[in-house]
């Protein structure tokens, strides 16, 4: 380990310091904007279906639940509802470990009826907080 | 350190050494569920990466403190390879023993909880003589004449070795959601802090002397606000690549860094401590 008596500074020890405190202030910078600006309202929801890909163990359907709200959403419960001809509408669900505040997450429910001759309607059950 | 009866034998004594420190610093995350996991889901070119990402790593460790004494940069990358090999081995073995790996295993399921668990072990392979065995003369003397862009080195080595260690688990996402961006700051001003007295003030073996004639703040900006930023590299590419960055607003990507910012920058302190 370095014990010399004099110190030789070298510029590109400067270079370095110089970069280490710009992204070090920017950082700083960024948590002081989003605490003042950031609102905390509850998890505002809103699913997306992706896609629709027929399988052998049904049709799975790929959705996206983003997260418009300012607290995480933890154990978020979807459930797909498959309106049938006559009978009872076919109903699937998953829970979604962590939806975080501002971000997204994908997941997949499967039906053994084929979602996209019949309507389907997606619906956030209910959360946890983290 | 054992008498040098030929060079078969030392070869042997730093190979076993090797196995030794494989499995001593990897263990933890051998017995990480997570792990496993990621093993089998995590992308297949975010892991070829990062494979590649931590050569450079083990033949920088192992140019200042290797489980061979070498004295050429060639050398450091062979005994490099050798320490990938040994923790390929050591980790194999382990998960075999484990049972978490066997024969109806899926071969593409094996080969990345294998591949991903050799990366510690390798590390561990590297770091065994240094810490683990005594060191020569020769070593010390290098080390001694080690300069700022091997200080920095260290510090990353140091940082990506404990943020690997406690990136796999759901906790280091979970810290994040409970804390707001005022917690995450202080949690930022708690880590450049401690980084700081680890390698100035504390009276650790290893502890740097301060030159005459260089002031306190200079070191700080020279060393720790740069090691710092270096730890939040390390944590965001390592959060990048375990996935845990996907879908995520801004907000939530720099709390996560900064969560996993606090271990590796006290490993970037702690190596340049030890190393």
């Amino acid at each position: 380990m370095p014990q010399r008596a004099k110190e030789e500074v070298s510029a590109w020890e400067w270079v370095a310091a110089g970069l280490g405190t710009a992204l070090l202030l920017a950082a700083v910078g960024f948590l002081v904007h989003q605490g003042l600006t950031l609102e905390d309202g509850p998890p505002h929801i809103v699913l997306q279906v992706d896609s629709v890909h027929p399988g052998p163990g049904g049709y799975v359907v790929e959705f996206t639940a983003r997260n418009e709200g300012g607290t995480t959403a933890a154990g978020l419960l979807v459930e797909g509802e498959l309106q049938g001809g006559s009978g009872p509408p076919e109903t699937s669900e998953v829970t979604i470990d962590f939806v975080p505040a501002e971000g997204e997450r994908k997941a997949g429910l499967v039906f053994a009826a084929d979602p996209r001759r019949h309507p389907l309607r997606l619906r956030a059950k209910g959360y946890d907080e983290p | 350190m054992a008498e040098r009866v030929g060079a078969d034998r030392t070869l042997a004594v730093g190979i076993a050494r090797a196995f030794g420190g494989a499995i001593f610093f990897s263990l933890p995350l051998l017995m990480t569920m997570e792990m496993w996991w990621l093993g089998f889901y995590m992308s297949r070119w975010h892991l070829a990466l990062f494979m590649v990402f931590i050569l450079p790593l083990l033949i920088g460790i192992d140019h200042y403190s290797g489980f061979e004494e070498t004295s050429t940069w060639r050398e450091d990358v062979v005994d490099a390879l050798v320490a990938y090999a040994v923790g390929f081995v050591a980790a194999t073995g382990i998960l075999l023993l484990f049972g978490v790996v066997g024969a109806d295993t899926p071969r593409a399921e094996a080969v990345g909880k294998v591949a991903l668990q050799a990366v510690p072990a390798s590390f561990g392979a590297v770091l065994a003589s240094s810490q683990l065995g005594g060191g020569g003369e020769k070593e010390k003397g290098r080390k001694e004449r080690a300069g700022y862009a091997a200080e920095l080195m260290f510090m990353v080595a140091g940082a990506v070795f404990l943020a690997f260690n406690v990136a796999p688990t759901e906790e280091m996402i979970l810290i994040s959601y409970l804390m707001t961006p005022w917690h995450a700051l202080a949690l930022l001003a708690v880590s450049v802090l401690l980084m700081h007295a680890f390698v100035y003030a504390v009276d650790f073996r290893g502890q740097h002397v301060v030159p005459e004639g260089t002031p306190p703040w200079s070191l700080f900006l020279r060393y720790t606000v740069p090691g710092y930023a270096l730890a939040l590299l390390v944590s965001a590419y390592v959060l990048w690549t375990f996935g845990r960055l996907d879908g995520s607003a801004w907000t939530e990507m720099v709390k996560h860094i900064i969560v996993l910012g606090f271990p590796a920058s006290l490993g970037a302190a702690a190596a340049r401590l030890i190393l």
